[in-house]
């Protein structure tokens, strides 16, 4: 009795005790923490140093790209004669603010719209939900390439255009837990007291779907470098003046450069794989804190 | 059973009307129009014109959009301004290679889906269900164009399996022997193919693992334990059944799923599809291909849906809407 007396006084676990609980038990994933702060500092700093000290868009064109061994680089040299490995430092930066950037904005636009929807439910969440329906049928990868095809491949237009078609899956996943939340008591406890909806929906309700949002926030990160990273080596994304890891793999589509100069396409891939692995890791961590059914036994 | 299927379908026909109409609007961004590729540059300003008002050109947007609205109803995209032929008449050919590669992906992705997901969650915690969620944490990190790069590097240039792309060997149709051209055609599916079913593996074993978990400790299987039914049965009967069907019943969204990576995929593999199509229209901006390439994307997806939603409400009468 005195166990289950002393088990209900205590305080709930913070999110952040939680996720540490879930880190002990969990070796992958907090190796992939670790691992994933180290890549990250490396690369911003990286980057930082490597700008101011060098001018990494020094083009000097030559036939063929010329291999670590023989240009005397840890990277090599890509055909256009970039150093490598100054290159991926600003490539990985670029391409993580463009994640981060269309991750942020997504999960703007998708709490905005998915509590709104939630809170107030029926007639507006019905038409807000018809909507996102409608967004969803549409092959959005298709449009964006189309789009790029036309627009000027600016940072701001390709963050705009990869938000424009990720919030709406961010939109369903709030709209779902906000629902549930506002069918609980607090919820008509506020307003029985006359309290502002939008204080409501965005003070009150809002802290309670802190742990859903950050999961899946780290999970759509990695969406996010994974599209990035598709569209530019497909040559959609941005341009070979703006480095980023998906134009340095681009060379792997022509067969030649997949057989015979892996050091122009290889690190770019086996950084890009090494962040969203360890992402995931953590983001899988963080959703286990938020979804306890999903623990290990 | 019936009004919730047909309330669906009377929902997605605005849905497809708005989106078609969105299409409409870019297919306006991009330059050329159904004339602009049979423009000869010797002929005069007022023949072209006279033709432009023939085929309606000069219209109003709104008799424009109905035209082009009511052509798709009836199965005409336009003319493809860079091939000179029926929209219709190019996406068809290129349709049915898509399909076929799609089946083959669902079928092994299936395959290669249920025995891993059944084992993660019949073993829950052991060696094998930690091995199995670390393939699929890897399968989710790799992006599509990622592993395809990989697959052909290494089974198509270094182990030399399979070819790196095409659909069919053109020695092989000039013999003309049917069976052996379905061989190689299935040769040439095999590595795009397992490409797209590794990726497509990874929601349905998660799923598959869940489900299993979860009615493990669901109250009828403790029911059925506290009773002394044997632990095999118990799993066979009453906890594989009821987590596998979930897991089947959303093969159309799998197809979906298949179908738009087949974009990359096909991409990677020069493999002759829609997906290939599709980027080859973007570069040579034939907007007419693009934009029925892109409904035909959307009526896939909303139809996969529809489908996958009409079997849940079959399978599961909970979901039914009273």
């Amino acid at each position: 009795m005195q166990s289950l007396e002393s088990g209900f006084s205590e305080k709930p676990k913070s999110l952040l005790k939680l996720f540490f609980y879930e880190l002990k038990h969990d070796i992958l994933a907090s190796v992939s923490l670790v691992m994933l702060i180290a890549i990250f500092l490396t690369i911003f700093i990286g980057a930082f140093i490597v700008e101011s000290l060098f001018d990494v868009m020094w083009v000097t064109p030559r036939p063929l790209p010329v291999s670590p061994a023989n240009s005397g680089t840890l990277l090599g040299l890509d055909s256009l004669g970039r150093n490598q490995f100054h290159l991926i430092f600003v490539a990985a930066r670029n391409s993580l603010l463009i994640s981060f950037g269309v991750t942020f904005f997504s999960f703007i636009f998708g709490i905005v719209i998915g509590v709104i929807s939630g809170f107030y439910g029926g007639k507006t969440d019905n038409i807000i939900m018809r909507i996102v329906d409608t967004w969803n049928m549409v092959p959005f990868l298709m449009v964006v390439i189309a789009l790029l095809s036309v627009l000027s491949r600016t940072v701001p237009v390709f963050i705009a255009l990869l938000t424009a078609f990720s919030w709406v899956g961010r939109a369903r996943l709030l709209r779902a837990s906000a629902l549930s939340q506002s069918q609980m008591d607090y919820i008509s406890a506020s307003k029985t007291l006359g309290t502002p909806n939008i204080v409501i929906m965005f003070r009150e309700m809002l802290p309670n779907l802190v742990d859903v949002t950050v999961a899946n926030f780290v999970l759509t990160l990695a969406a996010s470098i994974g599209i990035e990273t598709g569209l530019s080596l497909l040559g959609f994304g941005l341009g070979w003046d703006f480095p980023s890891l998906g134009t340095m793999m681009q060379n792997a589509i022509n067969p030649m450069y997949l057989q015979h100069f892996p050091w122009v396409w290889a690190p770019a891939l086996v950084l890009v794989c090494t962040i969203m692995l360890c992402v995931n890791f953590v983001g899988n961590a963080l959703q286990r804190v938020a979804d306890p059914k999903q623990r290990y036994a | 059973m019936w009004k919730t299927v047909l309330r669906r379908i009377l929902i997605l026909i605005p849905q497809l009307i708005v989106i078609s109409f969105g299409v409409f609007l870019l297919s306006h961004l991009m330059p050329g129009d159904a004339l602009s590729g049979r423009i000869d540059p010797s002929l005069d300003a007022a023949a072209i014109e006279a033709q432009r008002e023939r085929l309606g050109l000069n219209n109003p947007w709104y008799v424009r959009y109905i035209d082009w609205f009511g052509g798709m109803l009836t199965g005409d995209f336009g003319q493809s301004f860079i091939h000179r032929r029926p929209v219709t008449e190019i996406i068809g050919e290129r349709a049915v290679n898509t399909f076929w590669l799609a089946i083959v992906t669902l079928i092994l992705t299936y395959l290669i889906a249920i025995p891993l997901g059944v084992l993660a969650g019949r073993y829950k915690g052991a060696v094998l269900d930690k091995s199995i969620l670390i393939y699929t944490f890897i399968a989710l990190s790799l992006p599509t164009l990622v592993l395809s790069i990989l697959m052909i590097l290494l089974f198509a240039f270094n182990l030399g399996w399979f070819p790196s792309g095409g659909s069919v060997s053109a020695l092989i149709i000039s013999e003309g022997n049917t069976l052996v051209i379905l061989m190689n055609r299935i040769y040439h599916m095999i590595l795009p193919a397992v490409t797209g079913a590794l990726l497509g593996t990874i929601g349905i074993i998660f799923m598959l693992r869940a489900n299993i978990i979860d009615r493990t400790y669901s109250e009828y299987v403790l029911m059925a334990r506290s009773k002394g039914v044997p632990s095999k049965v118990i799993f066979n009967k009453h906890i594989l059944r009821n987590s596998l069907i979930p897991a089947a019943s959303g093969f159309s969204l799998v197809l979906v799923f298949q179908l738009t990576g087949a974009l990359f995929i096909e991409m990677m593999f020069q493999y002759p599809g829609m997906g290939q199509l599709f980027f080859s229209s973007i570069l040579m901006r034939d907007s007419a291909v693009i934009n029925a390439l892109i409904i035909i994307f959307s009526v896939i997806a909303a139809g996969g849906m529809l489908l996958s939603d009409i079997i849940l409400t079959i399978v599961d009468p909970r979901i039914r809407i009273k």
